[in-house]
């Protein structure tokens, strides 16, 4: 049940809903599939003044090559991610991450945009952004700014966003012909929030490994590819990072989620090593 | 495995949603038989007898041992339910090993 009254936007105009954002950005938040808001208002937790619906506005659902990198907007649903050639072929990690998230019905109406800038800690999308080196475009009314995943994850729920700025454009690096990706979750429930959940990127001279679920946003790994010996030791190298990065984890699960977070980081690691480069 | 209503220390419901109670899948659910064995009530014309709750008892157990099964080289006894990751994982390190 929704607690208080609101006032409803949803301009047809991408800088018709900037203006709104620049008016009352303090008291706005902003709708695209209202996965997460929507439950969040029902259940009291956040109680806008302002909803801003981003859904009658054309042209924010592209998938777009861009040279080195695959570009989308605002509006793409996570059944887009999951399911768009451009992006299987050149960032299969952020596929198979998209098609882990909730269910059929979940998947078509939420966005990805929506969930990052929610930026819950154990988010599908998170490591898997972060291990890429993606780039966020937000946009104001006053201009544009780019931002990386690694700089705008900034603790639980909170991201480097400005009121009066919007998550306009996610831009994911493409991996290179001899990279290898995967990403692995641990969650309780099929389509759940994940307990962790890992994504590795190897490519010919580094290792990026992002985890997510510990801590209130992803840890980065990032070693080269030297750090020693066979396939296996640099596996447990790598584990053994993650573990030590955790440290600062606390709760009364604090020694379990550590101990999957190396778990499911070695886990992500074995699978993207075990493709075909 | 799944279930379970949990109040913090201020007696504050925390699985006050179906999603946080975990309410197990399709997908979650392992495949199992049940097997039957009847034994008619004395006490009843035709012979019936209370169904449901009755037939949890062997599933909890069996799960339980099943996990104590699959690590025979540990002590260890599964008491309360339900079997969590963290409970299950917490147990298994805890344990000592057999002599």
């Amino acid at each position: 049940m929704l607690s208080r009254e609101f006032d409803f936007f949803a301009p047809s105009e991408l800088g018709e809903a900037l203006s709104v954002l620049r008016d009352s950005g303090d008291d706005a938040k902003v709708l695209a599939g209202g996965m997460s808001l929507m439950p969040m208002m029902n259940l009291g937790l956040v109680r806008p003044r302002v909803v801003l619906s981003l859904n009658h506005i054309d042209g924010l659902d592209y998938v777009r090559e861009d040279g080195n990198s695959i570009s989308f907007g605002a509006l793409v649903r996570h059944y887009q991610v999951a399911s768009h050639p451009t992006i299987r072929r050149f960032c299969p990690m952020l596929a198979e991450a998209a098609a882990h998230i909730g269910d059929v019905q979940v998947r078509h109406r939420g966005t990805a945009a929506g969930s990052i800038a929610h930026a819950d800690p154990a988010a599908d999308y998170l490591p898997v952004l972060i291990a890429y080196g993606a780039t966020f475009t937000l946009r104001s009314s006053t201009g544009d700014r780019q931002i990386t995943a690694e700089d705008f994850f900034v603790d639980f729920m909170t991201t480097a966003l400005s009121p009066d700025e919007l998550l306009v454009e996610i831009s994911v690096p493409k991996e290179s012909n001899v990279a290898r990706s995967a990403y692995r979750k641990l969650a309780r429930l099929e389509g759940s929030f994940a307990i962790v959940n890992a994504g590795a990127v190897i490519d010919r001279s580094t290792v990026r490994v992002a985890v997510g679920g510990v801590g209130g946003r992803p840890i980065l790994i990032e070693q080269p590819w030297e750090i020693g010996g066979s396939e296996g030791s640099v596996v447990a190298q790598i584990g053994q990072l993650v573990y030590e990065a955790t440290k600062g984890v606390v709760g009364e699960d604090a020694d379990y989620k550590r101990s999957v977070a190396r778990t499911f980081s070695e886990r992500a690691l074995r699978a993207a090593l075990t493709k075909a480069s | 495995m799944y279930e379970e209503i949990v109040y913090d220390s201020a007696g504050q419901l925390r699985t006050s949603t179906l999603m946080d109670y975990t309410i197990p899948t399709a997908v979650e659910v392992p495949h199992y038989e049940i097997g039957h064995q009847e034994t008619l009530s004395p006490f009843t014309p035709l012979g019936a007898k209370g169904v449901g709750e009755s037939g949890v008892g062997g599933a909890l157990n069996a799960l339980c041992s099943a996990i104590e099964d699959a690590v025979p080289d540990l002590d260890i006894r599964f008491t309360r339910l339900p079997l969590t990751p963290q409970r299950v994982w917490g147990t298994i390190h805890a344990a000592t090993r057999r002599g």
